[in-house]
């Protein structure tokens, strides 16, 4: 009796949230297929006149295969090299005892209370001195920058779980602690590291203020700074809106498919300290 | 593990004294956060005392402390401070109990239960401020699905204004912010309730614990390390969560929707006072480095005191 | 209609604002001696020029860019870069590559001119652009905005006009067929538009208020057609007291009387609307009378339906209790920037901009009026949805103000305050009387008044 009840009330808890999570982007999908002068109308369910049009618009009108490519080198590089960078300083945190170790993880940790729009302006003047401005560069060094302590704190949580035994006996097998950390550690690491990775990706997909700002031309845009062509100053184009909320939603959804099992695995190492 | 560590220690003596070996892992992290977080919050100080307006470049001087001055005399500093807090305290409450709830139930597998997870967790892979659009629309007065809905379904009998009353659209950016985050909480809890080994869990069987009490004497107070870390990091990220609000309603009507980090935005991008929009910066990262230490203090002293 | 503006121009106002400006711009020397101004790109040796946009678009960018290709191989060596941000960050955009000294062209719409001139971020292009071609096939008056800010000196060059009117769905006011003959005839008043609210119904209101962005300059059109005709050429002031006409106590009805307009004639979330927002409400039937630009016209007919099909028209703004209406007829153009190494090709981009047929395909592409003599010769300009602003040049009661307060250094906070009181007295915590004073007292304190010295 009472687990038939507790099992009703699992799906129905289970089947309200997904409806809830699941509706704003089936609604989304819906206006994305309507033609343009039924935009507002409110059909709940595909009508025969649904048209790929808006996402043709994205494609003909607007260069969005730029955008998106754009946005997949910057997402890609930035990350790898968080997890790179990150993965260093980690195995530092995680491995050495030393003077000042707890000042420096005080120093990442105060970074993730700092509102990130303040740094604009003193950015877009640094990077206006070496001539990074408008370059994907510009974008990939920031977001390393911004995302680097988070990587570093959460990498170094998979790190301790990782038995110092390990590299020890790769140092007696003639590695150094570099050859060690790459060769031994990182694959034992790995599903940590793709949580990471993922956590970093989607950051700099998402990522809207610093692209606005740094990026002035058409061909360097990337996906969130062109998705708000669709804002103009006298309408809102939601079919080009939701067509290309659709479109965004892929990447990071698939990667998020294909690494789900690592996410929480690799999370679960790393967060809980035994 | 501490002794394990000790133990590398001692067989790599040498390079464990020297604080250079560690330092040289920790220097490219070291160099990228000094040049691309605290340089510029140093920058940012400074012209925090600054009349820095972009309309205005003629007039650019150091003013002391006016634009922190001005901040707190500010008509809707009050309602925005409420607004921050009820912003936080709702949104975390609902996201946490909401996350906890589904990832109690995701830890033992169902039919499709992978891809159940998969979709729900798709609103943390958006970006905030997109679905502050997506939201904002769906919440429109007048054309929006959501009166739509109530009035077809005769819920409402005239539609609910939204976003054009100040006190719905704050429930409005709170419910499109809690839809946002359950998923941050959700996987957490979830990789968290993972890590507790199954010999706890079958301990606690075998005392005959029920599954609540097994669940609050035995499973909480285990992964409470990491519930108490990621509240605490979700409290710093909500505060700083300008999208959703920023895409929904930009603070308004009347300003009466902003917390600090959209009326941030706002002062940057619209107003572009790069003064009063540093200086409002600085107290927000004030207030949150106290909080935290108030934190981790009350936490730990409760810890102590329950040890 | 262009010639009968040109007509307008107030010699006191011109003098004065050159005055401060030319004290602003002294030490910018002059276009012979100045090295960025004799630039001579080659294929070994090329210069890239880069124009930002104010108000991109799919019907104006495209354009552009086709426009800089061609420019680019008739001049080797030039390389024409145009930078297209979004509408809503483009403000915030221009601003920023003015001040990193990281831009050649830029089109200061909105208040944008009057921050980046008194910032000496832009060039007096005159003593080379008067020279050119495209100076010469101007009209009149695109040449009489040209050189707003003094003789012979020349800001910004004008790429096209805005100019207000009332989108109207007639279907829905057959209820008061007095009121709406009076709006097709161009002779409604703000108090009939406020009666109209008899046809409201639970999802449809009368007017499209704007709450959000720029709301402000609601209530500067209905204080204006209080006050009118006894304004000055910028529209801010009043000839007979030489104060602000925030002072005169018929801008208080005025605003008394948007107050009730607001919150009977309009829907209530209209308090949250912007420019989209009002032309989305308008198409959708939220609202049945918009007052925008011009360039609504293409949208209302892609998204709505075509003028042609009568669901909607076009009627002049209402006017005040003596008949009157007054509107900016200014708008965009381009500036080259001060801070440009190469201000003779980008001026030359500028006149290949606003030669013909370069500039008319542009103005009907995006649906602005016409800046030069042949565009505005032709018919497009003066048939179907065009004709009221034929009609609105001819009309003696509306008078066309030249944009010149607005240019004005002070507007920029002047922009940002008011919008906030609005947003104040729609929330009911700032009453009009307060209001006003305060508006008063920014302009009489804080901006030129064209009649003082």
């Amino acid at each position: 009796m009472f687990k038939t009840l507790g099992k009703a009330t699992k799906v129905a808890v289970l089947s309200i949230w997904f409806i809830f999570t699941v509706f704003p982007l089936y609604w989304m999908a819906l206006t994305s297929i309507r033609p343009v002068r039924e935009v507002t109308k409110k059909f709940y369910y595909p009508h025969s006149n649904s048209t790929l049009d808006s996402y043709r618009t994205l494609f003909k009108q607007y260069a969005f295969g730029t955008y998106i490519r754009n946005s997949f080198i910057v997402s890609l590089a930035a990350s790898a090299f968080v997890i790179f960078i990150g993965l260093l300083g980690a195995y530092a945190l995680a491995r050495y005892k030393f003077k000042g170790k707890s000042q420096i993880m005080l120093v990442f940790l105060i970074t993730q209370m700092i509102p990130g729009l303040i740094a604009l302006a003193p950015l877009y003047l640094l990077l206006s001195k070496v001539h990074l401005l408008n370059t994907l560069y510009a974008l990939i060094l920031c977001y390393v920058g911004a995302m680097v302590p988070f990587a570093t704190i959460m990498l170094r949580g998979f790190l301790q779980r990782i038995p110092p035994e390990l590299d020890e006996a790769a140092l007696i097998d003639g590695c150094n602690r570099f050859t060690a950390l790459f060769r031994v550690v990182f694959p034992v690491a790995l599903p940590g590291i793709a949580a990471t990775f993922i956590f970093a990706f989607v950051q700099c997909w998402n990522e809207l203020f610093l692209a606005m700002v740094l990026i002035d031309s058409d061909g360097n845009k990337t996906f969130p700074v062109a998705e708000r062509s669709f804002i103009g100053a006298y309408y809102i184009e939601w079919g080009g809106l939701a067509a290309s909320v659709m479109i965004g939603i892929i990447p990071t959804v698939v990667m998020f498919g294909l690494m789900s099992k690592f996410m929480i695995s690799g999370l679960s190492a790393g967060i809980v300290k035994g | 593990m501490a002794a394990s560590i000790h133990k590398l220690v001692r067989k790599d003596g040498k390079k464990s004294h020297n604080i250079l070996a560690p330092l040289w892992f920790l220097i490219p992290a070291l160099i990228l956060v000094a040049i691309f977080i605290y340089y510029p919050v140093f920058a940012t100080a400074n012209m925090s005392f600054k009349n820095y307006k972009l309309f205005d470049q003629g007039h650019i001087f150091y003013n002391g402390f006016t634009n922190f001055r001005e901040i707190f005399k500010d008509l809707h500093f009050h309602r925005i401070i409420q607004n921050t807090v009820l912003w936080v305290t709702v949104s975390l409450f609902f996201q946490f109990t909401i996350g906890f709830i589904l990832a109690l139930y995701l830890k033992s597998k169902f039919r499709f239960s992978g891809l159940y997870q998969g979709i729900i967790f798709i609103p943390w892979a958006l970006s905030g401020f997109l679905m502050g659009l997506v939201w904002k629309w769906i919440f429109d007065d007048s054309l929006g699905v959501l009166n739509d809905m109530m009035l077809k379904t005769h819920l409402i009998s005239k539609p609910i204004p939204w976003l054009s009353n100040p006190n719905w659209a704050m429930a409005a950016v709170i419910i499109a912010n809690i839809w946002y985050g359950v998923t941050f909480f959700v996987i957490m809890i979830l990789a968290a309730l993972q890590g507790v080994p199954h010999e706890i869990l079958e301990a606690a069987e075998l005392d005959g614990c029920s599954k609540a009490k097994a669940l609050f004497l035995v499973i909480v107070p285990y992964i409470r390390p990491t519930l108490i870390l990621i509240v605490l990091l979700r409290i710093i990220w909500i505060t700083n969560f300008p999208d959703i609000i920023f895409g929904m309603t930009s603070g308004g009507p009347n300003e009466q929707t902003h917390i600090l980090s959209s009326w941030l935005v706002q002062k940057i991008t619209y107003d572009q006072d790069w003064g009063s929009g540093s200086a409002l910066g600085l107290i927000m990262l004030g207030v949150l480095f106290i909080f935290t230490i108030f934190y981790l203090l009350a936490t730990r002293l409760e810890e102590e005191s329950e040890g | 209609m262009i010639k009968q503006l040109a007509t307008r121009k107030s010699a006191a106002v011109l003098t004065t604002v050159a005055l401060a400006l030319s004290v602003l711009t002294m030490g910018s020397s002059s276009a012979a001696t100045d090295a960025t101004w004799n630039c001579a790109p080659t294929k070994a040796k090329p210069v890239t020029v880069r124009l930002i946009e104010y108000f991109a678009g799919p019907a104006r960018t495209p354009l552009l860019n086709a426009y800089a290709r061609q420019f680019e191989s008739k001049n080797p060596g030039v390389k024409v870069e145009i930078i297209s941000p979004s509408q809503a960050d483009s403000p915030a955009k221009i601003t920023q590559l003015l001040q990193a000294k990281n831009v050649d062209i830029v089109e200061p719409a909105g208040a944008i001119l009057g921050q980046a001139m008194s910032a000496k971020q832009i060039a007096n292009i005159y003593p080379y652009f008067s020279k050119t071609k495209g100076w010469a096939g101007l009209t009149d008056y695109s040449k009489f905005q040209a050189t707003l800010f003094g003789k012979n000196t020349t800001y910004m060059v004008p790429n096209g006009y805005y100019t207000k009117s009332a989108f109207v769905r007639p279907g829905a006011l057959t209820a008061v067929p007095a009121i709406l003959a009076k709006i097709k005839a161009g002779t409604a008043t703000w108090q009939d538009i406020y009666d109209a609210k008899s046809t409201n119904t639970a999802t449809s209101s009368m007017y499209a208020m704007r709450g959000a962005r720029a709301s402000f300059t609601q209530a500067v059109f209905i204080i204006r057609a209080y006050n009118a005709p006894d304004l000055n050429s910028g529209g801010y002031w009043n000839k007979s007291t030489k104060t602000s006409m925030f002072n005169n106590p018929k801008s208080k009805d005025a605003l008394d009387l948007m107050m009730k307009i607001w919150h009977d004639a309009s829907p209530a979330a209209s308090v949250a609307w912007g420019y989209p927002e009002m032309v989305q409400g308008f198409i959708d039937g939220t609202a049945n009378y918009l007052i925008q630009d011009n360039e609504v016209i293409q949208m209302v007919e892609d998204k709505y339906a075509p003028f042609t099909s009568g669901k909607w028209f076009l009627a002049q703004m209402p006017k005040g209790p003596t008949g009157y209406s007054a509107q900016d007829v200014s708008g965009g153009g381009w500036s080259v920037a001060q801070s440009s190494k190469c201000k003779n090709i980008a001026a030359n981009f500028v006149d290949f901009l606003t030669t013909d047929p370069q500039a008319s395909i542009f103005a009907r592409a995006y649906g602005v009026g016409p800046v030069t003599k042949t565009a505005s010769t032709d018919p497009f300009f003066k048939t179907g949805a065009w004709a009221i602003f034929d009609k609105i040049g001819k009309d003696p009661k509306e008078l066309k103000l030249d944009g010149s307060d607005v240019a004005q250094t002070c507007y920029g906070e002047f922009f940002t305050q008011a919008d906030k009181d609005m947003q104040a007295m729609y929330a009911g915590s700032l009453t009009t009387t307060d209001a006003l004073k305060s508006w008063a007292t920014f302009w009489d304190t804080k901006c030129i008044n064209p009649y003082k010295k």
